[in-house]
């Protein structure tokens, strides 16, 4: 069993083309699709801004017009660059949180704005206050820019109020002291407002919050970047494809004839399918680790955000060894079912990108629509793509993702025994 | 001597077609023992069967003392085999297909290395051993194809037509090596074969197998003795009943028989003949090879085929019937063949 897997592993190491479509298709792949994305996101019809046009965010404002609301809305459209509006519908009433978070999941917007209600008087009284950010754009330069255009008015709204506040204390002082010396006004004056000031910077009253939607049935804050999505996705749209390695191996030695020889040595039929199986098992984990590292160190040189591991890489580890079982038992799965190298090559090929397109390794599923999300759970792309984000994206753990290491081994186990049940060995 | 290989009735059906019907032989220990019988005649599929290759719709095998069977590791561990194509991995050196094909027999460490070291020297590869077999020609790779099938010492090899493509350098090295496998290291092997030249120089017995069947099994010199002195196949203008008893009235003459008329093949079939045989085949006119015979062809069967030849050729020319063809099988496997089927073995 293990010489036919060392036997296999020597092949391919010999194998140029097998070398370049595991390793470095993907990363070329990567690269362009994120560049493709980055220019994409900035000038497509789903965007919410051309290259020249102010980035729209429509506002919700709780606070029924309060003067520090109307203060803010102005002030990000003053000085933040952007195209803020008060979000309405046709005939100009303004949407609830609820209508405006159920246009976000529609994609109608990319980001909405929610000022809470009673931010004025929070403000006033010198309570803080948070805004929040609900957005679902891809895009993250676009998302920081907005987020540090509401903070600098938010932060500027602050201070304004923190002094305002610092001069009120001062004022009150002078009205309970009729003996108060206005010369030493100044003096009171200056630490009152500097200690405002620097409790402004390190604890503003207007806090900005942004959220991420969220998983279909998803409550959690979602940290989404290009390379967070991509990497995974991609890694997993390759790595299944190298089942078709284990197919193409089998294929070969039915056609070479050393499959015969295979049948007339002690060895049994069960080991040999294994044996043959193991070299794609570990091919698939020297993927992930070449790919994530690609991520992690090569991606950053070329100007793009480095990938990040998340916080449980043993689970990370778990969801890989399921997923490249999965994978190997597919190989066998293919060999069964495929006659003929175009069958493996090109029918089997074709499958496979479409079972990645449903599953989410292009385009996660939780920015489509339910049925697509709905459709793509009968692939173990999808487990595995959703396995990848909740680790890598959702700051989850181990507990988190045993739902898609459970399926992905369900899936090993199934592709396996149909596999061997249906494989020809006298074929 | 004991057997070291019962096979009891073998048969290997695919739906409807019978591939292997009932055979039946014994292959004793230390022997060569030849199959012989044109393509398609079901010699691989019947090793095929004895190595565990193919599982057979019915009876079994006894290799070794072990049954085909219910010992399946037990025999497979006996067996060697040779298949009929290359069976090897290209891009590896015959070293490293070599060191693959003995670790799955179990072979490691320093018992691996002697005996990949010592079929290389048996099929004189180990200048080139490290080499990729991609980089060899056909008949190193024949060479290394043998090797394979030897590397874990075998008490019984399979060699499945292994000289097929093989130029006649690489030829005569092989049959030097089986000899040598079987004198040197009393190794038994079931040699199959549709070049009847090769059967009669390594084998001291054969089978003859035709669709699917053993029909004739003996030593080499009892299935040639039992054809006499040789097959004459002559094409003829006319024929009729008066001339074909007067032809079996002949003294040189044992029988006559009429074939079937294969128009499109008979004069190639004559000339691919000459040139494997050796054997003369006489032209009776100058002719396209792809024209078709005038009349019938018959088979004579001879005590001694110049005489047989002088007394036909004499009565026709007495008859003034022309002849279209002339094909003469001196005593061999080839005539023997075409005696037992009225077929030639590369029909």
């Amino acid at each position: 069993m293990l010489s036919i897997a060392w036997k296999d592993l020597q092949i391919l190491a010999r194998d140029r083309s097998a070398l370049i479509g595991a390793f470095l298709l993907p990363i070329v792949f990567i690269v362009v699709y994120l560049g493709v994305a980055g220019i994409a996101s900035g000038s497509s019809g789903t965007s919410d801004a051309g290259p020249s046009e102010r980035v729209a965010l429509p506002v919700v404002d709780l606070d029924g017009g309060g003067p520090a609301a109307a203060a803010l809305v102005e002030g990000i459209q003053a000085d933040g660059g952007l195209d803020v509006t008060v979000y309405a519908d046709p005939a100009g009433r303004p949407y609830t949180e609820a209508e405006a978070l159920a246009k976000l999941d529609a994609k109608e917007v990319q980001r909405v704005l929610v000022i809470p209600a009673g931010f004025t008087a929070d403000l006033q009284a010198g309570r803080p206050a948070t805004v929040t950010i609900h957005s679902i754009s891809l895009d993250p330069s676009q998302s920081q820019a907005v987020q540090m255009a509401v903070e600098g008015v938010a932060r500027t709204m602050s201070l304004e109020r923190q002094i305002v506040s610092s001069l009120e204390r001062l004022a009150a002082m002078q009205r309970a002291q009729p003996s108060f010396d206005p010369a030493t006004a100044a003096d009171l004056a200056i630490p009152i407002a500097r200690a405002q000031f620097e409790e402004s910077q390190g604890r503003p009253l207007v806090t900005v919050v942004e959220t991420r939607p969220l998983a279909a049935e998803g409550k959690e804050p979602v940290v989404i970047s290009g390379v967070q999505l991509g990497v995974p996705g991609f890694a997993v749209l390759f790595i299944f494809l190298t089942a078709q390695v284990t197919a193409r191996s089998i294929y070969d030695e039915k056609k070479n004839g050393t499959f015969r020889r295979l049948l007339a040595s002690p060895l049994g039929k069960w080991p040999m399918l294994v044996g043959k199986l193991i070299p794609n098992f570990i091919v698939v984990l020297l993927q992930v680790v070449f790919l994530f590292a690609a991520g992690m160190f090569l991606l950053p040189l070329m100007g793009l955000d480095a990938l990040h591991l998340g916080n449980d890489v043993p689970a990370l580890v778990l969801l890989v060894l399921a997923l490249g079982l999965c994978c190997a038992a597919l190989g066998i799965l293919i060999a069964s079912i495929a006659r003929t190298e175009a069958q493996i090559g090109g029918i089997a090929a074709l499958a496979l990108w479409v079972l990645a397109f449903l599953g989410g390794c292009f385009i996660p599923l939780f920015l489509l629509n339910e049925s697509m999300a709905t459709i793509g759970q009968v692939t173990p792309h999808y487990w595995a793509v959703t396995g990848f984000y909740d680790l890598l994206t959702r700051g989850k753990g181990l507990a988190d993702v045993l739902d898609s290491v459970a399926v992905l081994l369900a899936f090993a186990g199934v592709f396996f025994l149909v596999g061997a049940w249906r494989f020809e060995f006298d074929r | 001597m004991p057997a070291i290989l019962e096979a009891d009735g073998l048969v290997k059906k695919y739906g409807e077609h019978v591939a292997v019907d009932d055979i039946s032989f014994a292959v004793e220990e230390g022997e060569v023992f030849g199959l012989l019988g044109p393509n398609g005649a079901g010699k691989t599929t019947t090793i095929s069967m004895l190595t565990g290759v193919l599982e057979p719709t019915a009876g079994t095998a006894r290799i070794g003392g072990h049954d085909l069977r219910t010992e399946p590791t037990e025999v497979k561990r006996i067996n060697g085999l040779v298949p009929q194509d290359l069976a090897l991995y290209p891009t590896l050196s015959a070293r490293a297909n070599l060191q693959f094909f003995g670790r799955i027999y179990g072979l490691k460490g320093r018992d691996l290395r002697e005996r990949v070291d010592d079929v290389l020297e048996v099929v004189a590869l180990t200048e080139r051993a490290n080499e990729p077999i991609e980089k060899y020609s056909g008949g190193m790779k024949r060479r290394v194809n043998i090797a394979a099938g030897l590397v874990h010492q075998p008490r019984l090899l399979f060699l499945d037509e292994p000289t097929v493509g093989v130029d006649p350098q690489s030829r005569n090295h092989i049959f030097e090596s089986v000899m040598k496998l079987n004198r040197e290291r009393r190794m038994s092997i079931i040699y199959t074969s549709h070049y009847m030249e090769e059967v009669e120089l390594l084998c001291t017995r054969a089978a003859i197998v035709d669709e699917g069947r053993i029909i004739a099994l003996d030593t080499i010199r009892n299935l040639i003795a039992r054809l006499g002195g040789g097959v004459i196949q002559m094409g003829l203008e006319r024929l009729d009943d008066e001339m074909l008893a007067a032809m079996r009235a002949l003294p040189a003459v044992t029988a006559v028989t009429i074939v079937t008329p294969q128009p499109a093949a008979t004069a190639v079939a004559a000339a691919a003949a000459a040139a494997v045989t050796g054997e003369a085949a006489v032209a009776g006119e100058d002719r396209p090879t792809d024209a078709k015979p005038a009349g019938p062809v018959v088979k004579i069967e001879t005590r001694r085929s110049q005489d047989a030849l002088v007394q036909v050729v004499g009565y026709l020319n007495e008859r003034d019937v022309g002849f279209t063809s002339i094909e003469i099988f001196e005593p061999n496997l080839e005539s023997v063949f075409l005696h037992l089927t009225g077929k030639k073995l590369r029909e």
